[in-house]
């Protein structure tokens, strides 16, 4: 609207022209001007939002690979401790005595850790009747006698498998002769 | 800062700085977190290790225990050998009273390190009761368990040995009785108390002179044990001596016999009778005789007029017999006669008629009769002498047995054959009687060595 009117004050195509350029120039000086302007207010602004783009990046990164890692690492200490102490378990049956029914059992540890004595079984059965020493602490070196109800018959001369089993999963394996 | 207008040069690449901060930080964490993986794996491996080698020295580790005894004030000594490589740590010291009903386990707490080779005594602090059958245990750091039986005698069969030196014996003599046990029951490790006995019968036919201790306290399983006794023979006769151990079981003991002889002083004098030469030997023809026994008497009727007892010798050198000695029962004249053929029963010397001695000896003295090594026969007849008298002192009778050339040829009146036939003596000891069926005893041929 504005270039019309500038149009029909002036009819000389020439001066039309000239005049044309003119105000096109002003026309670009300002939009140049306020483009120019415009220009330096997005690349700070770029600059944040890329530092804050990265920054977010690498936090979650970051913390995905923290979490990660230390996940990994948690189960694989708790595998290996596990392991660990298992493998430092020791025990051993030193002796077996019975009277009637009721067993009587000795149970040396001779590992490097305390233990737990969970399970015994008598010819693969597995006792149920305890009377003492299941699920006592067994410190190092020390002997604990573990009292329990046959779940089979005992009879003399006859010879039984006793195995003895840990709460970390360790055992021990002797065959008594009543 | 600067908010509008152109950045920095100096700001650009912030983006990338940061980005590179927290790829290093990732990074660092990941090899922070790798790091206490290696430590963590490093941490199992050195226990898995330790774990082995504690395994390794259970596994070298042997102790036996060597002894087992009940000391005076009822204790257990238990003594224990390391015959491992490795050092052992014992813990425990477990003693199972297996006579109890129902059976009593008791532990005592050890500390006792002994070293590869050393033998180490532990002495329980409780008291066992003798009789008993307890089974001792010895439990060690290691884990490793080691038992033994230890019960008393009454349970326990045991080897025994039973040797008398010298087996032959002269009356007034000694005589030593060797006794040896050693537990043979692989079902049973040690033995408690043992105290052996040794019975002499009969008991009057010796006495006892000095022995060894009759106990020892714990013998183990193939160890001995040895105890000895020293006997005088009073009496003449077989004593047969029964060694054992108290409460043994039926059938355990060792039985050895002894002969004692009766008590030979021989020729009196180292010159002896007349004609006894300095430089002389004897050959004792009793030595021959096979038998112990108590040598008995024989009479001229016993013997009779038509039988001539013959006994075979041998020499082993060439001699000259220059003096005879006969040991006879009692005095009777002229009942006698002595003689001696070769191998192929040629007479080569024949005597006087003798008389026989009371409990004494018949010298013949002024003999010279040469005899090369070889075999001989030694006759005797009684000389057609008809009496009762017991004048012949013999060895006692063999009963039924028959042994080559000891026997009789036939002679008529008493005399001594000219020649015998040696295949033809008859080897029975049924004549002259069955109670007389011996030889003269105590014949001695004094001779010099040619």
């Amino acid at each position: 609207m504005v270039l019309q009117s500038r149009n029909q004050s002036k009819p000389n195509n020439h001066f039309f022209v000239r005049a044309v350029n003119s105000e096109r120039k002003d026309t670009m000086r300002i939009v140049h001007s306020l483009f120019r302007n415009k220009r330096g207010v997005s690349e700070i602004i770029a600059s944040l939002m890329l530092v804050l783009i990265v920054t977010s990046a690498g936090v979650i990164a970051y913390s995905y690979s923290i979490g990660a890692f230390s996940s990994f690492t948690s189960l694989f200490q708790l595998n290996t401790n596990q392991k660990e102490k298992q493998a430092q378990e020791r025990l051993a049956v030193v002796a077996v005595w019975n009277s009637s029914n009721q067993l009587n059992l000795t149970v040396l540890n001779y590992g490097q850790i305390d233990l737990t004595i969970d399970t015994v079984y008598i010819n693969w059965t597995s006792v149920a009747s305890y009377l003492g020493g299941r699920g006592t602490t067994i410190g190092k070196g020390v002997l604990i006698q573990i009292s329990f109800t046959s779940p089979v018959t005992i009879q003399s001369g006859s010879t039984y498998e006793i195995i003895v089993v840990s709460t970390r999963g360790s055992k021990n394996a002797v065959n008594w002769k009543a | 800062m600067r908010l509008i207008g152109r950045p920095n040069k100096h700001n650009r690449g912030v983006g990338s700085i940061i980005g590179a901060v927290f790829v290093a930080l990732i990074l660092l964490s990941g090899l922070t977190f790798y790091a206490v993986t290696l430590g963590i794996t490093q941490h199992y491996n050195d226990t898995m290790s330790s774990m082995s080698d504690m395994d390794w020295n259970r596994n070298q580790e042997n102790i036996v225990i060597k002894q087992i005894a009940i000391t005076s004030t009822n204790k257990l000594n238990v003594t224990a050998e390391n015959d491992g490589p490795v050092q052992s740590h014992l813990i425990w010291l477990g003693i199972f009273n297996k006579t109890a009903t129902p059976e009593n386990q008791t532990y005592q707490a050890l500390n006792e390190y002994v070293r590869p080779g050393e033998i180490d005594n532990v002495v329980s602090n409780f008291a066992v009761i003798s009789g008993s059958m307890y089974v001792v245990q010895l439990v060690t750091e290691s884990g490793n368990v080691v038992e033994s039986r230890f019960y008393p005698a009454s349970f326990v069969s045991c080897a025994l040995t039973l040797v008398a030196a010298p087996p032959t014996v002269y009356q007034g003599n000694n005589v030593t009785v060797l006794f040896t046990v050693t537990p043979n029951d692989t079902g049973v490790d040690s033995i408690q108390g043992l105290t052996v006995t040794l019975n002499a019968t009969p008991a009057n036919f010796v006495q006892l002179v000095n022995n060894s201790s009759l106990s020892v306290s714990g013998l183990a399983q193939g160890t001995s044990a040895f105890f000895w006794w020293v006997y005088n023979a009073t009496n003449v006769g077989t004593v047969v001596f029964n060694g054992t151990y108290n409460q043994a079981p039926i059938g355990i003991y060792a039985l050895i016999s002894i002969n004692v002889l009766a008590h030979d002083t021989g020729p009196t004098g180292p010159q002896g009778p007349a004609g006894f030469s300095t430089n002389a030997t004897f050959t004792n023809l009793i030595l021959n005789y096979p038998f112990g026994g108590t040598p008995t008497t024989m009479r001229p009727n016993d013997l009779g007029a038509s039988t001539c007892l013959v006994y075979p010798f041998e020499i082993d050198r060439n001699i000259t017999v220059t003096n005879i000695y006969i040991r006879s029962n009692n005095a009777l004249a002229n009942c006698l006669l002595i003689g001696i053929y070769d191998s192929a029963g040629t007479r080569l010397y024949v005597s006087n008629a003798l008389n026989t001695v009371d409990s004494g000896w018949i010298a013949i003295p002024g003999i010279s009769v040469t005899l090369a090594s070889g075999t001989y026969y030694f006759g005797t007849t009684n000389n057609n002498v008809a009496s009762n008298t017991a004048a012949y002192t013999v060895t006692p009778s063999i009963g039924t047995a028959t042994l080559p050339r000891w026997g009789y040829v036939a002679t008529s009146s008493g005399a001594m054959p000219a020649s015998i036939t040696p295949s033809s003596i008859i080897k029975s000891s049924g004549t002259p009687g069955t109670t007389t069926a011996g030889w003269m005893c105590y014949v001695l041929l004094s001779s010099v060595t040619s």
